[in-house]
């Protein structure tokens, strides 16, 4: 059941990826990091699920205008001659970091819960 | 906290799962853009050439990459027609005695301009950076005293010329009339092309005359042995030297019809 977000990503990435999709090579660090910035909205939405905090909306939103408010960070960075680049990309990481943290807390306590739980009911 | 309005369990559980499928189809495309778009030498150039990021930079260095390229073709490409033009003029002497003579012309022409790889006597001077040293914790510009620079190489290419040297290389690239040896930044270009020590000149001619003058004292090598630069110079009986590796194309000067004395008067 949950490897269907994992089969969607194969199939998005094997579509594009033979249509032979060409950017041009100069955008290819906005699109690095605006993929990065989905990869922080997924592990947010992750987290959220797992909190029970999980909103549809703000997800599929978030994921959409993180990843362009990032390419955009990044290209007026270059215009600006600052290196927003690399703001962005310590702000993203460290989110990455907290979100796939409470990830793992959460899926440990589920899985000590459920040994908990099963080697409790073996008990009565 | 807002709480989702209660659903049966497994209905939330696959709507969860459709979103997320969704959004995850969108990175799938994305990232096969990324990786389609981003062969990995490009990542080489970025790291090499210190660009962190930004559109314009990439760009540039990709421009860089594509440009090296066509002037190593190019060159390669001279270097094949020159060959050619030689077999036909050779052709031709065969043929002809009236051209012998303006092949010869052209022979020597070609060999003073370096078009030709030449071979004959002459030395191999190798120059190297000093062993001496302030000491570790000595100012960068300081330190920069203990080095070879642009004008030591341009001294004793000069001392090579006025010893009576027929042609000259540096590094491999052979010294003509449009070469320029200059220091950029850390490392040292001729014709060019990038270069470091230990830098190694190779000069056709008679070699007692030219080791000669270049040993006198007061010259270059004078002094930098006495800074304690490394030195070394032999004398050869057959060495070889490349031709330059590109052509010059000249726009502005153009060759004056030597009509009559009176007319062609240079002007200083």
């Amino acid at each position: 059941m949950f490897l269907i977000p994992v089969v969607a990503l194969i199939i998005g990435f094997l579509l594009i990826y033979n249509l032979r999709f060409f950017l041009p090579a100069a955008y290819a660090d906005y699109l690095a990091i605006a993929i990065l910035a989905g990869l922080d909205s997924i592990a947010g939405g992750i987290r959220a699920r797992l909190e029970e905090n999980f909103e549809e909306y703000i997800f599929v939103t978030g994921f959409f205008v993180n990843m362009a408010l990032a390419a955009f960070l990044a290209y007026l960075g270059d215009r600006m001659g600052i290196n927003l680049y690399l703001a962005v990309v310590v702000a993203l990481g460290v989110r990455i970091f907290q979100n796939l943290g409470r990830i793992r807390g959460r899926l440990t306590a589920r899985l000590l819960h459920r040994r908990l739980a099963a080697s409790q009911t073996e008990e009565i | 906290m807002k709480k989702l309005p209660s659903i049966h369990p497994d209905r939330a559980r696959l709507q969860w799962l459709l979103t997320l499928a969704v959004v995850c189809l969108v990175m799938g495309a994305l990232l096969a853009i990324q990786v389609r778009s981003n062969p990995p030498q490009e990542r080489f150039l970025f790291s090499r050439f210190g660009v962190t990021g930004g559109g314009p930079l990439g760009a540039l260095s990709q421009v860089l990459a594509a440009t090296q390229k066509q002037v190593e073709e190019q060159a390669a490409e001279i270097a094949a027609l020159r060959k050619q033009t030689t077999e036909y003029e050779r052709a031709m002497i065969r043929e002809k005695d009236i051209t012998k003579p303006l092949a010869e012309q052209l022979t020597n022409a070609r060999v003073s301009l370096g078009l030709t790889a030449v071979e004959g006597p002459g030395i191999v001077l190798e120059v190297n950076d000093s062993t001496l040293s302030l000491g570790e914790k000595s100012p960068q510009d300081l330190e920069s005293v203990f080095l070879v620079h642009d004008f030591d190489l341009l001294q004793i290419t000069n001392e090579l010329w006025t010893a009576g040297a027929e042609a000259i290389s540096l590094n491999g690239q052979r010294i003509v009339g449009g070469t320029a040896i200059r220091c950029v930044g850390p490392t040292t270009q001729v014709n060019g092309v990038p270069i470091t020590a230990p830098y190694r000149f190779v000069a056709l001619g008679d070699p007692d005359t030219l080791a000669n003058s270049l040993n006198l004292p007061g010259g270059v090598l004078d002094r930098l042995r006495s800074v304690k630069f490394r030195i070394s110079l032999d004398k050869e009986p057959r060495l070889a030297l490349p031709a330059i590796a590109t052509a010059k194309k000249f726009q502005y000067a153009r060759p004056v019809e030597s009509t009559s004395a009176a007319k062609s008067k240079p002007s200083f």
